[in-house]
């Protein structure tokens, strides 16, 4: 399906099982970025497969992404997205559903996911919050900001460096706060008197220190039942 | 009624039989003894002694030897005859009675010269004198056991089917039936296992009794099958039975007939056709009745075959004068297959009606007879075993029958009853079962858990309240978990009654399940009311949404449709998948969903955020429907059509209103003739949405802007007191609009 690529073109891979819908992301993404080589696949077999094969090229480029969707008809995309975080992070993780639901998507967040898209957006609508994510500014509504305060909070109390454990810092909750209550970023920036450059800088170290979380709250549960 | 408790006859019958079996136990033993086995000698001339018991007074003496004389009496061959019936006269009866008094005044002697003939001193005739002894049990013969077994088990079993239908007529003499081969098998084994002699009173009346017995036993089986199973006669003409054998034997036991064979033999005999006449008639009777016939088979053939090897091998030898082919101490062992055989007929035909508790019953009394015979044998095997193996007793003691004891006491005497969290358990468990048939079944699994009952039947009649019948015999329960009403018979086994206690534990649980079952009710009526809800939300919003889109010929327009379409179901789903929504939670969705669609448009939008953000006030479904919904309408609308710069929301929580404001800095639009424009559609289905839920619609429309003012109540369709009050417009331009009422 793709050929080893040169190191500079974009790879995209979009993991999506409607045939319908994989062609209008395709085209979306083709008309986003013009040089992208992109792959496809239709299961999550299909994308392990594919990522077997070509992943660690599509990694080396150093400018790859995936768009996952979540229901897949052989599992779940949180799957893939997990593989992906693990062994190849440097591919850009994108989820493109249909459901907003938070539980969903703070799940995805959760396993390494960075950024998400509707797939019922207006392809401009689309097309700028592609941009958006890849230029690190994931979009984060107010559903999961809020569960993402709840988790932290329940962290908080075990957790004295911040940094250390992927709890939160005073100012990321102050952002989380605000985007809980379904401000833009630039309102939220606003607010707290700094750039909204600023602000979704924040907004990608939450996706990141709720991944960290997530994967240490699974250890530890893992330890818990004896299976490591 | 409440002392025909099963357990109780049961009881009863067991203290009976245990008197009934010491009895002649007693009186076999306390007769003084020799430790003799005699004989008559071939030619019926001469009494034999054949052997003597190596531990008992005689045992120095030689044997074979002729016995001929105890003390001054001459023995005769006939005084050793088992049973004085085989005498044909009454005669011959009295004079065996006299030489037994004579001989039993010499056994009664400290001393008993004993003259014997024969062995070492040859033909001279020597004269040993003996102290008798006590008899020990070892020396009672078989046949004593065998008659003490026959009349031990009729008398029980006869109880046993009196215990379980004590007011059946049937059943009342079946167990007469039983109690008299008791008696009939236990007199006889008194005088047939004597040693030598008894006191002639004694014989006498032992004689007499088992003459009764006897012919008791015949009597009531002739009246049990008139009855049984077809009533072939009025229970009054059964009185005829007893009123032609009770004088017959009444003249016998005063020996007024000619011969014993007339007194005695003869009734016997005639006793015995009936029986069999009685099985014909029954079963010509019943030839339409397949299980009647089963049952008939089943007794009246154990009865003719059992009753009948007796009367052909012991009273029919009689009367045609010739020597019975077996002692009569062993065919009593006969009577015995007869209960036995019924028992199994019981199980196979249900017999006399009795249900498959009947072996419970049986089983348990069974059980605990065990126990006991157990528990005796062991004391007796441990005070003989006073040497090394005492240890070795006690140690098999310790290690398998204690805790076999344990084991079976549990099973067949402790009640079980349930603590109060396994009940709740088993309330909430009969609620919530899936299936009607499975909730009926653990209901009564319950009540057998609760009250270990011989038997849980439909009550056959409505029943108001749990109560108790038959002075706490039977509980009475109303119906509920899909059950009709029931009546529990018996509880613990039969060995205990009902009490108030019981029936105020059943009244709890009746009143549980009744409450759990309302509950699971509402559950079931409010999922029903959520589908129905769900169905029309779809049907309604996102049908006529995805119909609208269909006649759209703009591909753009479509798109917007199916968008829109989307967004509808997402809030369907998640104001289903989030049991309540916060208020807070929705403005906070509502706020970013604006913003990124107005920031789309080039629109800012202006909402700080308020008081309301942090409401914890949840949302009904329909509220938060209709809220979300009108939102998004008149945000679509300003995009649309209002070419505005700007947007102003707010929203406030008032005295149990939500309150929204939306302005815009557009160039309005003139409501007069907004049914034709194309936003007419979008104003009116908003407007129907908030009177749905008795909310009130404020638009003003103005070329410096529009504002949109919509008010609905946090409980659907309740509008509290103050609304009044908090509408901002006058009354007259309060728009109260229906669907119908043109725009």
């Amino acid at each position: 399906m793709s050929l080893p690529p040169p190191a500079s073109r974009r790879q995209v891979l979009i993991i999506e099982d409607q045939a319908d819908t994989r062609a209008w992301l395709v085209q979306t993404v083709a008309s986003t970025f013009k040089d992208a080589e992109i792959a496809e696949a239709s299961s999550c077999a299909a994308a392990f497969a594919w990522l077997k094969a070509n992943g660690s090229g599509m990694a080396a480029s150093g400018n790859a992404l995936a768009l996952i969707d979540l229901g897949l008809p052989d599992g779940s995309g949180i799957d893939i997205i997990r593989e992906l975080n693990l062994h190849y992070p440097a591919i850009l993780r994108i989820v493109t559903t249909i459901y907003d639901d938070d539980r969903h998507l703070f799940d995805a967040i959760g396993a390494g996911a960075q950024g998400y898209l509707l797939k019922d957006h207006h392809p401009d609508t689309m097309v700028q919050y592609l941009h958006r994510i890849e230029g690190g500014e994931p979009p984060l509504s107010p559903a999961i900001a809020q569960r993402m305060l709840q988790h932290f909070a329940r962290l908080q109390p075990q957790a004295p460096d911040p940094e250390a454990d992927g709890a939160l810092t005073a100012r990321e909750t102050d952002v989380l706060r605000l985007l809980g209550r379904g401000l833009q970023v630039p309102e939220a920036a606003r607010v707290l008197g700094i750039t909204p450059h600023t602000v979704a800088g924040y907004v990608k170290t939450l996706y990141r220190k709720l991944n960290i979380s997530s994967r240490a709250e699974a250890g530890i549960e893992a330890t818990r039942r004896g299976l490591t | 009624m409440a002392l025909w408790l099963p357990h109780r006859i049961m009881q009863a019958g067991l203290l009976v039989c245990a008197i009934a079996v010491a009895l002649p136990l007693w009186m076999a033993l306390r007769q003084p003894w020799l430790g003799l086995s005699l004989k008559p000698s071939p030619d019926m001339q001469s009494v034999r002694l054949v052997a003597t018991d190596p531990s008992g007074p005689a045992r120095d003496i030689a044997t074979p030897a002729q016995l001929v004389a105890v003390g001054s009496v001459v023995l005769e061959p006939d005084d050793l005859v088992e049973e004085p019936d085989m005498f044909e006269t009454y005669e011959q009866i009295g004079q065996f009675l006299r030489r037994q008094t004579a001989l039993a005044n010499v056994l009664r002697e400290p001393a008993i010269p004993l003259r014997l003939r024969g062995g070492v001193s040859g033909d001279a005739e020597t004269i040993v004198t003996l102290t008798p002894g006590g008899r020990p049990v070892s020396d009672l013969p078989a046949a004593f056991w065998v008659q003490l077994l026959t009349g031990a088990g009729s008398l029980l079993i006869g109880m046993f089917v009196l215990a379980l239908r004590p007011a059946d007529i049937a059943t009342r003499l079946f167990a007469l039936s039983g109690a008299m081969v008791a008696l009939s098998a236990l007199t006889a084994s008194i005088y047939s296992s004597r040693e030598l002699a008894l006191d002639s009173g004694l014989v006498r009346v032992l004689s007499a009794l088992n003459h009764t017995g006897s012919l008791g036993f015949g009597m009531a089986m002739i009246a049990l099958f008139l009855v049984y199973p077809h009533r072939l006669v009025p229970l009054r003409a059964v009185w005829i039975v007893p009123a032609i054998f009770v004088p017959w034997l009444a003249a016998d036991i005063l020996h007024l007939p000619p011969t014993q064979m007339a007194g005695s033999q003869l009734p016997t005999l005639i006793e015995m056709l009936l029986i069999v006449a009685a099985v014909l008639v029954q079963w010509i009777v019943n030839r339409r009745n397949p299980r009647a016939r089963a049952a008939l088979i089943w007794l009246g053939l154990s009865v003719i075959v059992c009753a009948g090897a007796f009367v052909s091998l012991i009273i029919a030898p009689v009367l045609i004068q010739s020597a019975p082919p077996m002692q009569q101490g062993y065919a009593f062992g006969f009577f015995l297959l007869i209960y036995a055989g019924l028992s199994l007929g019981v199980a196979r035909y249900r017999l006399f009606d009795l249900s498959e508790w009947a072996f419970r019953i049986g089983f348990y009394t069974g059980g605990t007879l065990l126990l006991f015979a157990i528990d005796a044998a062991l004391i007796l095997l441990l005070q003989w075993q006073q040497t090394t193996s005492l240890g070795i007793a006690l140690l098999l003691v310790g290690f398998f029958y204690l805790p076999l004891r344990g084991t079976l006491w549990n099973r067949f005497v402790v009640r079980r009853s349930l603590a109060d969290h396994e009940i709740f358990r088993s309330v909430i468990d009969i609620s919530l079962a899936n299936e009607p048939a499975e909730r009926a079944a653990r209901w009564r699994a319950l009540l057998e858990k609760l009250f270990d009952p011989l038997a849980i039947e439909d009550a056959g009649e409505s029943v108001p309240d749990v109560g108790i019948r038959d002075e706490g015999a039977e509980l009475l329960l109303p119906p509920v978990a899909e059950t009709q009403s029931l009546v529990v018979r018996y509880p613990w086994q039969g060995r205990r009654l009902f009490s108030t206690a019981h029936q105020d534990l059943a009244r709890e649980l009746v009143r549980l399940l009744r409450y759990t079952e309302q509950s699971r009710h509402a559950y079931e009526r409010g999922s029903i009311e959520e589908r129905s809800r769900i169905a029309r939300d779809l049907h309604d919003d996102v049908g006529a949404r995805l119909l609208s889109g269909l006649y759209k010929t703009e591909l753009g327009a479509t798109h917007t449709v199916l968008r829109d379409a989307i967004a509808d179901i997402r809030t369907i789903v998640s104001g289903l998948s989030s049991d309540q929504p916060l208020l807070g939670q929705a403005i906070a969705t509502l706020r970013h969903e604006a913003g990124d669609r107005l920031s789309a448009a080039g629109i800012e939008l202006n909402w700080p955020i308020g008081a309301a953000d942090d409401s914890e006030t949840r949302l009904d479904y329909r509220i938060y429907r209709c809220f979300v919904s009108v939102h998004r309408e008149t945000v679509s609308n300003v995009i649309r059509h209002a070419a505005a710069h700007r947007v102003d929301i707010r929203v406030s929580e008032v005295g149990g209103l939500l309150h929204t404001t939306i302005s815009d800095d557009g160039i309005g639009f003139d409501l007069e003739h907004n049914a034709g424009h194309p936003n007419g559609h979008g104003l009116r289905g908003l407007v129907h949405r908030v009177n749905a839920v008795a909310g009130t619609t404020n638009i003003h429309p103005s070329p410096a802007g529009t504002t949109v003012e919509i008010t609905v109540p946090l409980v659907p369709g309740r509008v509290p007191e103050a609304s009044a009050g908090t509408a901002a417009s006058p009354p007259h331009s309060r728009g109260r609009w229906s669907p119908e009422q043109s725009l």
